[in-house]
């Protein structure tokens, strides 16, 4: 090619190449601004997006009644202060009580620097790793744990785990009923 | 009604139809290297190969990784397109042949580096217990320029491999490695006490960037290190103390070192000198200059004029080359890469992968404000690379594998959204 010929082309393509870039810009503009949009009216659609499960009380008193729930995140802070992922405004929970972290086997919790945490037995432990159904207390608050993805224990099968029965047993005046095997759980899990 | 609504969630969960960006990536590479090969007599061979591979590396990079992963694809074609931008420039300006066609090699290196991230971040399982030997390893190799390295434009930060032949950079390859031992270390909104082993490593990492006066990554370790403190924990008291600090050692290191007085000298003044210690600043702010809204058009500018115009100062020669409206353009990209990128971040379910993903944005983001800033004259410069963008393979590929980290956890979240919508409907089919 000709160098006339090389420099008009070139120049031209200059205005080719401003245009191209401005579409792509503006594309990939509206891509993240209609996945934005779309991200929002999942999390409207399904407010429990991100959530691992709940924690209910099965005793308490003051503003953490009997039956209140508290949704749980995969992992985070429990404790009564406004920085809590999972508030529980109790006078024996401190504002930064415990850590969780959902893990394979069930609930991971930390308690933070000597906080009062107890398994369903009302053994101290400092951390216990909780799965679907099991209790444990929290300064003199009982939880439940009720895990979205339940991690089923072994020789367990998982599709008859009982989730869709109804709950004529299981009333918070038979505890056996509600918190399932807590009893046989492996003593193992705890530290 | 709950039908339909699942129905909505899974149209939510697609991803806009990438299909339009992709092809005008695609055409601009194919024609930005057909119009380079016409540029000798009768055709330069290697930009014709260059012409057809890049556009069909982007198309396959894009649908690969798609089709195996459920990974943000628009990340994955601005990633490429910003590559391939890199790959265009240096074929138009390079003085050596060879630099455009090692740097296409380098960028495939580092689509592997990026496969590489999303796969070693989606296996990732437990990750506190890498940390401490992460951290003595990053720090071996940091030092590892002291006994391998020699000194080279002010800085000793390279080690030789091969001599004259390859080199590489460790605190290139250190910045994915960094971000994620930051993550483990601030993930789980620790409190300050717990944080200070973490913070000591990145303050350990800045000292010994500083007696290798690589001074542009010592910027960015420390920046990105006081950001993701601060996303991690909100603590404005040590975020501000932390800035303090910094900017009290900047002010000591003013007063110590002669070659930072000159920098800052050069970027107050660069016209006192223009063809000695001003020689880089002046010429390339005759390039942007030059340049204009629409460039000298491709192959017809002198960046060549400009010192290290094929690494620290790539966007003069783009800005040259192809104007104003493109360059914004180009910094649009990055902006619109950051977008996403935050987006994932906040989308991800842990505080790892969180603040790792928000990690690898802030660091792109301050980058190129760094170098972009530093060639157009709005702060002192510091010696970094425009990220995929700059001829350099370190960069390159590390560059490549923070984007694939991002992209794994993007894919992640994908994932966990699809279960989401598998719950609902698994719900809708038991109560309905």
């Amino acid at each position: 090619m000709s160098d006339g010929l090389y420099e008009i082309l070139a120049l031209a393509a200059r205005y080719f190449f401003a245009a191209l870039f401005l579409l792509i810009v503006l594309r990939a503009a509206r891509i993240t601004l209609r996945d934005g949009r779309r991200a929002k009216k999942l999390r409207r659609w399904a407010p429990e997006t991100g959530l691992s499960g709940e924690l209910m009380v099965v005793e308490g008193d003051e503003r953490a009644k009997r039956g209140m729930r508290y949704p749980v995140i995969r992992e985070g802070v429990l404790g009564s202060g406004r920085a809590a992922d999972v508030r529980i405004r109790h006078s024996s929970v401190r504002n930064r009580h415990a850590r969780f972290e959902l893990t394979e086997d069930g609930l991971l919790v930390t308690a933070l620097e000597g906080a009062r945490l107890l398994s369903s037995e009302g053994r101290r432990a400092r951390k216990l790793l909780a799965r679907d159904g099991d209790s444990f207390w929290v300064g003199k608050v009982r939880l439940m744990l009720v895990l979205i993805d339940a991690a089923g224990r072994e020789g367990e099968i998982a599709a008859d785990d009982g989730l869709f029965d109804a709950p004529a047993e299981a009333t918070m005046d038979s505890p056996d009923g509600l918190f399932g095997d807590s009893d046989e759980l492996d003593e193992d899990f705890y530290e | 009604m709950r039908r339909a609504s699942v129905e909505n969630m899974r149209k939510a969960l697609m991803r806009s139809n990438t299909r339009l960006l992709l092809s005008a990536v695609m055409l601009f590479q194919f024609s930005a290297m057909l119009l380079i090969a016409f540029q000798e007599r009768p055709y330069d061979a290697q930009a014709l190969i260059l012409a057809a591979a890049i556009p069909a590396a982007t198309w396959l990079v894009t649908m690969l990784f798609g089709k195996i992963w459920p990974v943000d694809r628009a990340i994955v074609i601005l990633a490429m397109l910003l590559c391939s931008v890199g790959v265009i420039t240096l074929s138009d300006i390079a003085r050596a042949k060879s630099t455009p066609m090692t740097q296409a090699i380098y960028a495939a290196v580092g689509v592997g580096a990026m496969a590489f991230g999303i796969a070693f971040i989606r296996g990732l399982k437990s990750w506190k217990r890498l940390v401490a030997p992460a951290m003595v390893l990053c720090l071996l190799a940091l030092l590892s320029p002291w006994v391998l390295g020699k000194w080279q434009y002010g800085a000793r930060n390279w080690i030789v491999l091969v001599q004259d032949r390859l080199t590489i950079q460790p605190s290139e390859f250190m910045k994915p490695a960094l971000i994620l031992i930051l993550a483990a270390g601030f993930s789980g909104r620790p409190r300050f006490l717990k944080c200070v082993p973490t913070i000591a490593f990145a303050a350990l990492c800045c000292g010994v960037l500083l007696s290798q006066r690589d001074l542009g990554a010592l910027l960015l370790y420390f920046l990105t290190t006081v950001l993701m403190y601060f996303a991690a924990t909100s603590n404005w008291v040590v975020t501000i103390g932390g800035l303090g600090l910094g900017g009290a050692a900047a002010v000591i290191a003013y007063r110590a070192f002669p070659y930072v007085q000159t920098r800052v000298a050069i970027w107050k003044n660069p016209w006192i000198d223009p063809l000695e210690s001003g020689h880089q600043i002046v010429q390339a702010l005759i390039a942007i200059g030059s340049g204009g809204l629409f460039g000298m058009g491709l192959g017809l500018g002198r960046p060549r004029n400009i010192p290290l115009y094929h690494s620290d100062f790539i966007f003069a020669a783009i800005a040259e080359e192809f104007g104003l409206v493109f360059s914004i353009c180009l910094l649009a990209i990055y902006v619109l890469v950051i977008l996403r990128g935050m987006v994932v971040a906040m989308n991800a379910r842990t505080s790892f992968h969180s603040l790792a993903a928000f990690g690898i944005v802030a660091m792109l983001g301050l980058q190129t404000m760094l170098i972009v800033g530093g060639n157009t004259k709005l702060i002192p410069l510091t010696g970094v690379t425009l990220p995929l963008v700059s001829a350099g393979g370190s960069s390159l590929v590390s560059t490549f594998l923070s984007f694939g980290i991002l992209l794994g956890i993007s894919s992640l979240n994908a994932e966990d959204e699809a279960k989401d919508i598998e719950r609902m409907e698994l719900r809708e089919e038991v109560f309905s």
